[in-house]
């Protein structure tokens, strides 16, 4: 499946983009030429050579704090997603499987967490209970986590009440054959695109939530943290806040676009469209199927 | 009405789905168009109103309603003629009323647009038009929706619906097809019976040669979109001269047709 | 055409309505079954999350140096070691009473402090919801007007790429377009409408398009799949073979079916409206009630955010009920009995 989501054009841009992304999530500290925390020259400075993204309100090399920042800012998202799947995806098997007090009850809960105003919980959460970087993570994961239940438990349903493992198995077919071929084909893609959609908005909470410097504090460099700061000096230099928002905007477009590669090539659909392509690289004339462009965006995984 | 030599094309992919269909409907009279579905009757009629669908087209030939040519017809002209001269109903009468209104709302609405009556004239006249259909209650269903009624009182309240603004033809698409047989006979009836008194011309759109039979004056018959016979229904049924409708003839007499011809043949003598 | 009732059996007309009275009755009870346990639910997460918060109002009024005996004291008098039941229930009844409690921090009572800054918040969000409808609606409907033309395309690609974009990156660029760079509107602050209709919206005006992208982009997309079904239904057809004009068609017949997800979509946005007034207010430097939220829970002022939080959630099911009441009257066989 991955390899098909790299088929087409959105996959490609996207592999690309959260490539780059890690990369600088996992390097991007070693690789910053200045320490992130110290004056390295006179403030609010534009672009030069001895500072290529220039300098902020304190003389802090800018790109140093960007890369410093980046650790935090995507595997915080990272992390936010894992926690997200835990709590989200084991009460949602159980949903299905625990009988109907629990899955009345679960069912309730998670409605009731969707329809929460979803950032003034996050920072009241996070604040009240400390406002650490770990409890800034928990209660972003533990409000994010609804989306996972729906996927674990639309899966969960669709295994239990489908006929095709049970035939299958009756074939003769082995156990891990069947989950391979059968199961995973179907409820990997949901995964995948809950998965990546879940990192957009993870990235966007974590950014939004430094910025407020709720999590984590100045002088820990952050995208958020770094933007808030630009924000404030805007009048110097107009085009500082540009920085973190560029950078904000290719994680999450990376993201996203990921998402709707692996919506693409999925399904019924997505074998035409694997089909028309192959057509046209070998030199034959196929419609692709133009008219579904228009509904793919349609419905939001949930 | 008069169809010459009509001809429709699918412009996507390209091909002719009707190929050259003539025939006349008489002021007052009954037309039955008779064929398997895909044989091209219903787009027929879609011709006939103005309603093809998109990339299907008349590619040819020529609709004359009252002396006036509708190849020339632009947006409004379509719109005065339908409901003021031409209407049509169709098979699963539910869903061509709009689900969310209630239905002396939308007859209302026609009557209001089309005949310019004031609110209260609406009504009265809606309400007099659902009894003329024999609705039992009209005060009841007058606000009623949709999903509340049968079958055959949904094609009542559509069948009032089109006539309101007093059209001159009316087309019954397999406008009886799915009701239950003596729903059937009591729509058919209605038909005949609003065909006398509002002098309506019908044209009778049925895979089924009963229902043609029982009150057309004249039966068309069509196959992958041409004409296999035209013709008198009584000349049609007893001496068809092609294969299909024979064919379509001794299948039904398993059914009972032959008791309709029998009576035609003693009502002849 | 008199109707005949025979005395003493009831009239069809009376059972009609008799009917739609119980309609209307098992309507108000699938809405409260629906949004009761959210409201209970909701506000019992936020009662929860001030108490596993083991906060107390020690460090606020007290200052650090306080013996522990005073601060015994002080839980005792805001009743922080009765059960947590016994607390929960106390706090919701009061909250129902509309007593939202008093702050920690200033001994105000919180309804007090909320009044002005829920305004703020309601104007940003309401003037956003607008935005959202009508920038949603007219580009909705556009693409399904031009179906499978490029004006489709370009709309879906638009609403693709703005529902990305998240608010606080809008706010900012947006600043640094009309207030930094041109100097149109002003970057911050807030003017009450009171001074002027056309102050009071160059200063909301910008947190509220910031805002309104999601929700544009969302009713665009529902809008324009409600209407590419719609339009196929039989029920055009019949409209129009009425010898109804196309705009009659559109505006009477299509519309109305179509709009349901649309207005659905509505009802899921509001939250994230709500929600996303933490930033926004921070970024214009709106005093509304998302700094209030966010001061509050930075002070470790309980009672204040569980009054934010609970006030949320009520705005939330409130508005949720509105658009399912709106929804039921606009197509009611979706409604029946389930």
């Amino acid at each position: 499946m991955l390899r098909n989501a790299i088929r087409v054009p959105s996959g490609r841009i996207a592999a690309v983009l959260l490539g780059i992304v890690f990369f600088l999530a996992i390097f991007g500290p070693v690789l910053a030429p200045d320490a992130p925390n110290t004056t390295v020259g006179a403030q609010l400075q534009g672009p030069s050579g001895a500072h290529l993204l220039g300098t902020d309100y304190v003389g802090r090399d800018v790109l140093s704090r960007m890369l410093a920042g980046s650790t935090l800012s995507v595997l915080g998202a990272l992390m936010v997603v894992v926690i997200a799947f835990v709590v989200g995806a084991i009460p949602g098997l159980l949903s299905v499987y625990l009988g109907r007090a629990f899955e009345w009850v679960s069912l309730r809960v998670v409605d009731t967490m969707i329809a929460l105003p979803f950032l003034v919980f996050a920072v009241a959460m996070t604040a009240l209970l400390g406002n650490g970087v770990v409890q800034s993570m928990f209660a972003v994961g533990i409000l994010l986590s609804p989306v996972f239940f729906r996927v674990a438990r639309s899966s969960a349903l669709s295994v239990a009440r489908s006929q095709y493992v049970e035939a299958a198995t009756l074939s003769g077919a082995s156990t891990a054959w069947v989950m391979r071929k059968h199961f995973l084909a179907k409820v990997l893609p949901p995964i995948s695109i809950a998965l990546s959609t879940t990192m957009a908005t993870g990235l966007v909470v974590i950014a939004s939530l430094t910025f407020l410097g709720i999590g984590v504090q100045p002088p820990t460099a952050t995208w958020g943290g770094i933007l808030a700061a630009d924000l404030q000096y805007i009048a110097i230099q107009p085009l500082a806040p540009l920085v973190p928002v560029v950078v904000i905007l290719a994680a999450v477009l990376g993201c996203n676009l990921f998402a709707d590669a692996v919506r693409d090539v999925s399904g019924e659909a997505g074998r035409q469209l694997l089909n028309a392509r192959a057509a046209k690289k070998a030199g034959r004339v196929t419609r692709v199927p133009r008219a579904r462009i228009g509904l793919r965006k349609g419905g939001e995984l949930g | 009405m008069q169809v010459r030599d009509l001809r429709i094309r699918c412009t996507f992919p390209d091909s002719e789905l009707v190929h050259g269909v003539n025939f006349t409907l008489r002021r007052g009279g009954t037309l039955g168009i008779v064929g398997e579905s895909g044989s091209g009757k219903t787009l027929t009629c879609a011709a006939v109103l103005g309603i093809l669908p998109k990339q299907v087209e008349l590619s040819h030939g020529t609709v004359e309603i009252f002396g006036s040519n509708t190849a020339s017809f632009g947006k409004q002209q379509w719109v005065d003629l339908r409901g003021n001269v031409i209407s049509a109903v169709f098979q699963d009468p539910g869903s061509y009323l709009n689900p969310s209104i209630r239905l002396g709302k939308q007859i209302n609405e026609v009557l209001r647009v089309k005949k310019g009556l004031s609110r209260k004239q609406a009504k009265q006249e809606t309400l007099r038009l659902l009894s003329a259909v024999h609705l039992r209650d009209p005060e009841l269903v007058y606000d009623q929706y949709a999903h509340e009624l049968s079958g055959g009182m949904l094609q009542r309240v559509v069948i009032a619906a089109a006539i309101a603004p007093g059209p001159k033809i009316l087309i019954a698409d397999e406008a009886t097809t799915a009701l239950d047989v003596t729903v059937q006979a009591e729509v058919l009836d209605l038909l005949t019976e609003l065909k006398e008194r509002e002098g309506l011309s019908l044209v009778i759109v049925s895979h089924d040669l009963a229902v043609v039979a029982q009150i057309c004056d004249d039966v068309l018959v069509m196959r992958s979109g041409e004409i296999v016979e035209y013709g008198p229904t009584d000349e049609v049924l007893q001496s068809p001269s092609n294969e299909y409708t024979k064919l379509l003839i001794s299948e039904h007499q398993r059914y009972g047709l032959d008791r309709i011809i029998e009576s035609e043949r003693l009502q002849v003598a | 055409m008199a109707t005949v009732s025979i005395a003493g059996a009831p009239s069809r007309g009376s059972l009609l309505i008799h009917h739609r009275a119980r309609q209307f009755a098992g309507a108000i009870w699938r809405l409260l079954a629906a949004f009761i346990p959210v409201f209970l639910l909701g506000s019992f997460f936020t009662f929860l999350l001030g108490s596993i918060s083991g906060l107390n109002p020690a460090p606020l009024q007290l200052g650090d140096g306080a013996s522990l005996s005073a601060v015994h004291a002080l839980e005792q008098k805001w009743g922080l070691t009765r059960p947590f039941f016994d607390q929960y229930f106390t706090w919701l009844g009061h909250v129902l009473s509309g007593n939202l409690g008093r702050s920690w921090a200033n001994n105000n009572p919180v309804s007090t402090l909320l009044e002005g800054r829920a305004i703020i918040t309601l104007s940003a969000a309401g003037l956003a919801l607008l935005i959202g409808i009508v920038f949603g609606f007219a580009l909705g409907a556009l693409a399904a007007r031009y179906q499978n033309t490029w004006v489709d395309r370009l709309v879906t690609i638009l609403s693709a790429t703005i529902s990305t974009l998240p608010p606080f990156i809008v706010g900012v660029v947006l600043i640094d377009l009309f207030a930094t760079s041109l100097h149109l509107l002003p970057a911050a602050g807030y003017v009450s409408l009171g001074q002027g209709f056309e102050p009071w919206f160059s200063h909301i005006i910008l947190p509220a398009v910031a805002l309104s992208f999601d929700t544009v982009a969302d009713v665009a997309r529902q809008l324009r799949i409600g209407l590419v079904s719609a339009k196929r239904q039989h029920y055009v057809t019949g409209a129009v073979v009425r010898g109804l004009n196309g705009r009659r068609v559109f505006w009477v017949h299509t519309l109305r079916n179509a709009v349901s997800p649309s207005i659905a979509v509505l009802g899921l946005k509001f939250p994230a409206l709500l929600g996303g007034a933490v930033v926004t207010e921070s970024i214009f430097q709106l005093s509304g009630y998302g700094q209030f939220a966010t001061q509050a829970a930075v002070q470790g002022d309980v009672p204040s955010v569980q009054a934010v939080l609970v006030v949320a959630v009520i705005l939330v099911v409130i508005f949720n009920m509105v658009v399912n009441v709106i929804l039921n009257a606009l197509v009611p066989s979706a409604s029946r009995g389930t």
